[in-house]
């Protein structure tokens, strides 16, 4: 049976009005919640309160989104996260297909307020605090609670908000592998407002099931079907109309390619609030199933590594991976590499503006996250059941024999990269991660 | 017992199974079970028992024996069809319920699932509820196809209409359809009402909460419905004909629906707007956070609504019009006359030109229409007149043919031949199918026995695509050659490839099975030379019988047509060294695979080839390759094969060698393939359209005219005892579903034979469906790649492909005007005399011509408003005095081009405009270009 993920509210995100001001309450509640939560991460003015709820009126309809599944699967909604610490809030959230990721950044500026705690949490956005949401109007003041300040206002006998859904599976794995495509991107174009819609202006109506290439010809961006040298290629393109209800109101947007164009990042400003949106290959693939994470999870984690970057940082904080091996005396080999596993674990997402990674635990346990790669358990089967034959292991080179079913493949390790005869491998051409023979021969031959 | 049973079986007596049933024990229904199955899988097993009078009827009976006597977990799995009916359950439930009988597959029906969950035999779920209640107001009418309208169910038991109802306002259903299916019944008299009249009812009788009703409607706009069921819910909201006191208690949720993902909510809600707009309980405020999403709309409708309501606030509201002017620069994104001029007007009104005001305005010049320019221009900025009108020129990279870029690369070991076969085996880029034969050749012979392993995957995944049913790509011809390979190894080094030889024995089997099955069944395990192919592959299987004749004989040769560059040229160097290669070799080049080598060679900056070929090649092939590569040369030498030189004619469009052809079996070619001079016409088109009578539950049929597209020049015929061209094969059977990217990757050169027959393909249908529109964009790839000026079935693919359905061939083809408008090696006088002369009898919409022109091909440079302006003039010139729908917009850009560019109209468009200045929606238009 599938496995079930359960969010308990204490009670419904609401917006309300107290006195002058409009409260947004966000009830939160994490799988792996410590014991020493404070109740509340975040207290506090928001500056402005407008932008901020378009941006999560705009990623709830993300989240609702689904560029490849059935209505009813789309009905079982996930709830996005919340990571506050470090001055700032940022709520996250994928689209159900898990081939759209997005982000709202409120920073240190825009915010006015105390984070009593830090750390990352699921949020209940329910439909009726969201059309609240669109109530709120330019110059409001409106305050945000991340979590309930004061207990005594949770009335004994509440009932508790439950809610049951299919363990996102695919979304916590998108969540962790986006991470490191982010990582990779480098910025290539600032457009202004008016550049901005008139390129948005473009795109076909419908689906679209080209790819089509982001050109900036003279002053004017525009997207078109043709591709040519440095264009970015942009597959699914009709998922970026999720972010027209937005741009009436920015001041910029920034596009950040992957440096093979597997992903593009489409990050919106607003002053002190910024929306990071994140699309993948294709509309029919989800970052989940890409496996960019996969290499980085050959080599095993320490519990105790999890537990001194649980101790030693706090979220939002910016991640310094030299710092960290020496707070813990790692071997400064083992640091290589560390970054990407520790975000593939779900303990890591990535700033584009800062360039850095920043502390962010998931909040669902991490046995879940670590199950999530079948591709890994495959590689780590094949090395249980001996099916891994080593032929030739020089400098530079590695070749091997793996059991497959039927027929012998054979996995190359060189200068040219890793090679392997499955139709995985024959099909993508290592641009969707590494396959499960790759991975174990890597794993065993590391 | 089991004599009873199969009587009510024989008697077809439902009612009799189920009194018998009853009176069992469990023990006594579990008996009968073998019985049961035995009865079921003979009539499985008997196709004329299946067929016979009642046997659908005795097999319903014995569904019944089975659901009651079948152990739970074996009844849960009965297929829903096979399950009793709804009203026969009815009967049973109350003596034989099982455990989780809601889990069973059986027919859900609202009102039955509604008196079971009261009963306490099911419990139902939201899913449940969403998928059943809509069709409960459609009752079967017995002993006819249709239903009736009835509110018998809804209204039996109070949790319908006080909770049940809600969910379809939550959760996506089939409301929507309900109506529809309602709406198409025959007979009207008895079905009068739909899920709209249902609302409408229990709202006016309070039964339900109408401002609940109102409310959630409201909201469903913005609740991810999908668009025809949003629409559905704007339409209940309209129905129920909300009064301006409900609407101004709803504001809350109108300027919610203002950002509805769905164009329909938002036109709707501003229709609302604009009729409480200037009631004095309007909260202007909840409503401006939503101007620059209104005024930025795609939809036109909705921003001329949007100025309409800010024209009535502006005069109402003195304090927010600084506020609505800036917002106002917002709709000036649309470069639509009329919405421009309507903002400029308000500004004008309204707003004082405050360097703020100017400022922003400033920002907007660019998408500023001349018109509007003249009526803002006290707003401008002082130095607007130095803006440029129109902004620099764009910068065009030039691709060459052959370049480092697009260079294929060669393998360079065994490991790299093995790892390619794997990729190269799904075909899916156009050089696939050569390389995997080329390097089969080059290959194929240096594996030694150790490195076979290697090769086991790829015999593995041969295999498993042959054992499917549908056929592989290119009649499975790759494939075909690698078992043939693979058989040779098998021979080679006998006895060491025992997983390859149980592999083909597999097949074999699978095969043999087919056979059996089936008289018409083909093999697919045949050496390569017994495999039927379709015409138009017949070249292409020459020369795999070529390649794996040099497998076996170890000749590792290469072959001829082998790309070089990506799609699939081949340099002209690299093509003569072949040639030479072939000479010292004393080799002769294979008939079709020279053939399409000279069809492929990339004839662009040949002078190196030229020389080499010259120098270093000797007889005909010297001859055949100078007039191949030198423009100017003059075909001479003994014409031993006579094909070659036919095809060098095609390939580079050369009328000279004709004379030759002309008294030789190619005078069947016509001549259009060798000069690319080819005829076209539009003509109307007599035939029968039906239309659905819902009347009748029928088609009408009635005669009408359309407009087509066809060719003059007559199609390639071939002949198979004529010793047919690869270009002939190539162009026969039909060749619309066939791989066009192959296809055309076979004659990069000259395609313009396949270009008019794709082309009218994909016209005439309006490239109605997915592979059309594959075609088209196939088409649009061509033509962008193509190095070489236009020619006649270039502008007249261009011209089809800018006025088509798909907006993403429209897309491409726009890219392409942009880059050879600035590459001067567009006509733009020739594409619009195609445009206008496929605009003469509206074979497509103009719409999309002139909505393309407005959104992007407008004010791109002064180049590009030059030749738009060349290219309207000759289309306008093209057009019948009758003037065809949407002129006016046309000539509404055309006045913009003459302000732009600063041209007079031509003599030839004046004749023209003077023509249609009668035309009352004309008139205006032409009196100011004329002006």
């Amino acid at each position: 049976m599938e496995d079930l993920l359960t969010y308990q509210y204490a009670m419904p995100s609401s917006l309300v009005k107290k006195g002058n001001a409009e409260e947004l309450f966000l009830a939160k509640y994490s799988e792996i919640q410590k014991n020493t939560d404070a109740p509340c991460f975040f207290w506090g003015n928001v500056k402005n309160p407008f932008i901020m709820a378009r941006c999560l009126i705009t990623l709830s309809n993300i989240v609702k989104s689904s560029f490849n599944m059935s209505p009813f699967q789309m009905a079982l909604l996930k709830d996005p996260i919340v990571t506050a610490g470090n001055s700032c809030v940022r709520f996250e959230g994928f689209s159900h297909c898990a081939g759209v990721y997005a982000r709202v950044d409120v920073l240190p500026d825009g915010l006015d307020g105390e984070f009593l705690e830090n750390g990352t949490t699921n949020v209940d956005f329910n439909q009726p605090m969201l059309m609240a949401l669109g109530g709120i109007r330019q110059n409001e003041n409106v305050l945000l609670s991340i979590g309930q300040k004061e207990v005594g206002l949770h009335l004994e006998g509440e009932k508790v908000i439950e809610r049951k859904v299919p363990l996102p599976t695919k979304w916590i794995k998108g969540l962790s592998t986006v991470q490191i495509y982010l990582s990779k991107a480098e910025r290539v174009h600032t457009f202004n407002k008016i550049q901005t819609q008139q390129l948005f202006r473009g795109i076909p109506k419908g689906q679209v099931k080209n790819d089509y290439y982001l050109v900036v010809r003279g002053n004017t961006p525009m997207f078109t079907p043709v591709k040519s040298l440095n264009a970015i290629c942009v597959g699914g393109l009709h998922r970026l109309r999720l972010l027209e209800p937005l741009l009436p109101y920015i001041d910029k947007m920034q596009v950040f390619p992957h440096p093979t164009m597997q992903s593009t990042t489409w990050q919106l400003y607003f002053g002190d609030v910024r929306f990071s949106f994140s699309l993948s290959r294709d509309a029919w693939r989800g970052f989940s199933g890409e496996g960019a994470a996969l290499e980085a999870l050959i080599n095993d984690v320490s519990d105790e590594w999890i537990d001194a970057l649980d101790k030693y940082a706090y979220a939002n904080q910016a991640f310094n991976p030299t710092l960290f091996a020496i707070e813990e005396d790692m071997a400064f080999d083992t640091v290589d590499n560390l970054t990407a596993r520790l975000a593939a674990m779900g303990l890591l997402g990535f700033d584009l503006d800062e360039n850095r990674f920043f502390y962010r635990r998931l909040p669902f346990k991490l046995n879940r996250i670590m199950s999530l790669n079948p591709r890994m358990k495959g590689a780590n089967k094949l090395i249980e059941d001996g099916k891994i034959e080593i032929i030739s292991q020089t400098k530079g080179r590695v070749e091997a024999r793996v059991e497959g079913s039927g027929v012998r493949h054979t996995v190359i390790l060189d200068e040219k990269g890793e090679r392997c005869t499955c139709e995985w491998y024959s099909k993508y051409q290592g641009e969707r991660g590494l396959c499960k023979h790759v991975l174990a021969v890597k794993k065993l031959t590391k | 017992m089991k004599d009873k049973l199969l009587e009510f079986i024989e008697n077809q007596d439902r009612n009799g199974m189920i009194t018998f049933l009853q009176a069992l024990t469990i023990e006594e229904r579990r008996s009968l079970v073998p019985e049961i199955e035995q009865y079921d899988q003979l009539y499985d097993d008997d196709k004329e028992k299946k067929r016979a009078p009642g046997a659908w009827d005795k097999r319903a009976v014995n569904n019944i024996a089975a659901f009651v006597c079948f152990p739970p977990a074996e009844a849960k799995k009965i297929w829903r069809w096979r399950m009793p009916k709804p009203e026969e359950l009815d009967k049973i439930l109350p003596w034989y319920c099982p455990k989780d009988f809601g889990d069973y597959q059986f027919l859900r029906s609202y009102e039955y699932l509604i008196k079971w969950e009261q009963a306490g035999y099911l419990s139902l779920t939201e899913e449940e509820i969403l998928f059943t209640l809509p069709a409960s107001i459609l009752k079967p009418i017995p002993g006819n196809r249709g239903r009736h309208y009835t509110l018998e169910a809804i209204e039996k038991y109070p949790i319908t209409l006080d909770e049940h109802i809600w969910y379809l306002f939550y959760a996506p259903s089939n409301v929507d359809w309900a109506d529809k299916w309602l709406a198409d019944n025959k007979d009207k008299k008895e079905t009068k009402g739909n899920w709209c009249d249902t609302f409408i009812k229990y709202t006016s009788e309070g039964r339900i909460d109408r401002m609940r009703v109102l409310r959630e409607s409201l909201q469903t706009a913005n609740r991810n419905f999908n668009k025809t069921q949003t629409g559905w819910f704007v339409d209940l909201f309209m129905a129920l004909e909300p009064t301006q006191e409900e609407l101004l208690n709803l504001q809350d949720e109108l300027f919610s629906a203002l950002t509805s993902v769905w164009s329909k909510p938002v036109s709707n809600t501003m229709k609302l707007l604009k009729k409480l707009a200037a009631d004095q309980n309007f909260r202007i405020n909840g409503f401006l956070p939503s101007l620059p999403i209104l005024l930025s709309s795609e939809v036109k409708s909705v921003v001329t609504t949007t100025l309409a309501v800010l024209e009535v606030l502006l005069k109402k509201h003195k304090g927010h019009q600084t506020e609505i002017s800036i917002n106002l620069c917002t709709a000036f994104l649309t470069k639509d006359e009329a919405v421009q001029k309507k903002a400029g007007e308000l500004l004008v009104k309204y707003a004082q030109p405050t360097p703020e005001l100017k400022d922003l305005l400033a920002t907007y010049v660019e998408h500023l229409l001349m018109n509007t320019r003249t009526l803002l221009k006290n707003y401008l900025p002082d130095t607007e007149q130095a803006v440029a009108l129109t902004p620099e020129e764009p910068i065009i990279e030039l691709r060459k043919l052959i370049s480092d870029e697009n260079k294929i690369p060669e393998l360079k070991s065994v490991e790299d031949f093995a790892f390619f076969l794997g990729q190269a085996i799904d075909l899916s880029e156009p050089f696939h199918f050569d390389h995997l034969l080329n390097n089969l050749i080059v290959w194929g012979n240096e594996i030694k026995e150790e490195e076979l392993v290697l090769l086991e995957p790829i015999f593995q995944k041969v295999y498993k695509t042959l054992g499917k049913w549908e056929s592989p790509k290119l009649d499975g011809m790759a494939h075909i050659a690698l078992t043939n390979y693979g058989d040779y190894l098998i021979q080679k080094f006998s006895g060491k490839l025992t997983k390859l030889a149980k592999m083909k024995e597999k097949y074999a089997a699978i095969e043999l099975k087919r056979a059996q099955n089936s008289k018409n069944y083909k093999k697919r395990a045949v050496n390569i030379e017994e495999r039927d192919v379709s015409i138009y592959l017949k070249g292409f299987h020459q020369i795999a019988i070529e390649a794996v004749d040099r497998i076996k004989k170890q000749h590792k040769l290469p072959l001829l047509s082998t790309p070089t560059h990506l799609p699939v040229w081949i340099d002209a160097s690299v093509l003569v060294e072949r040639l030479v290669m072939y000479q010292q070799q004393h080799i002769a080049p294979v008939d079709m695979d020279m053939q399409l080598a000279i069809q492929r060679c990339a004839l662009e900056e040949t002078g190196e080839a030229l020389q080499k070929a010259r120098k270093q090649l000797s007889g005909e092939l010297k001859e055949l390759m100078i007039f191949l590569l030198d423009t100017s040369a003059i075909p001479q030498g003994a014409f031993a094969h006579l094909a070659w030189w036919a095809t060098v004619a095609l390939t580079r469009l050369s009328s000279q060698i004709s004379t030759k052809l002309q008294e030789s079996e190619y005078k069947r070619i016509p001549q259009e393939c060798f000069t690319g001079n080819y005829q076209w016409v539009v003509f109307m088109e007599d035939y029968m359209t039906y239309e659905y009578n819902p009347e009748i539950r029928g088609y009408d049929s009635y005669p009408a005219q359309r407009a087509k597209v066809g060719m003059n020049t007559p199609k390639c015929e071939y002949n198979e005892d004529e010793h047919p061209l690869f270009y002939e094969y190539l162009l026969q059977d039909s060749i619309q579903s066939e791989p066009v990217d192959f296809l055309f990757g076979a004659i990069p050169n000259n395609p313009d034979m396949l270009l008019s027959q794709l082309t009218t393909y994909f016209a005439n249908c309006d490239m109605w469906g997915v592979g059309e529109q594959h075609i088209a964009f196939q088409v649009a790839r061509v033509l962008q790649e193509s190095n070489t000026p236009f020619r006649e079935m270039h502008y007249f693919s261009f011209a089809c492909l800018l006025l088509g359905k798909a907006k993403t061939c429209q897309d491409y083809a726009f890219s392409i005007w942009l880059e050879k408008v600035s590459a001067d090696t567009l006509d733009s006088c020739k594409l619009g005399k195609v445009l206008g002369k496929l605009e003469s009898l509206e074979l497509f919409p103009l719409k999309r011509l002139t909505d393309l022109m407005t959104a992007s091909m407008l004010r791109v440079s002064d180049k590009h408003n030059k030749a738009l302006f060349s290219m309207i003039e000759s289309l306008l010139a093209e057009l019948k005095p009758q003037p065809i729908k949407n002129l006016k917009k046309l000539l509404e850009i055309y006045k913009e081009l003459l302000a732009l560019t600063k041209e007079k109209p031509g003599a030839e468009t004046i004749k023209q405009l003077n023509i249609w200045t009668f035309e009352s929606n004309l008139k205006k238009v032409i009196k100011q270009i004329l002006k």
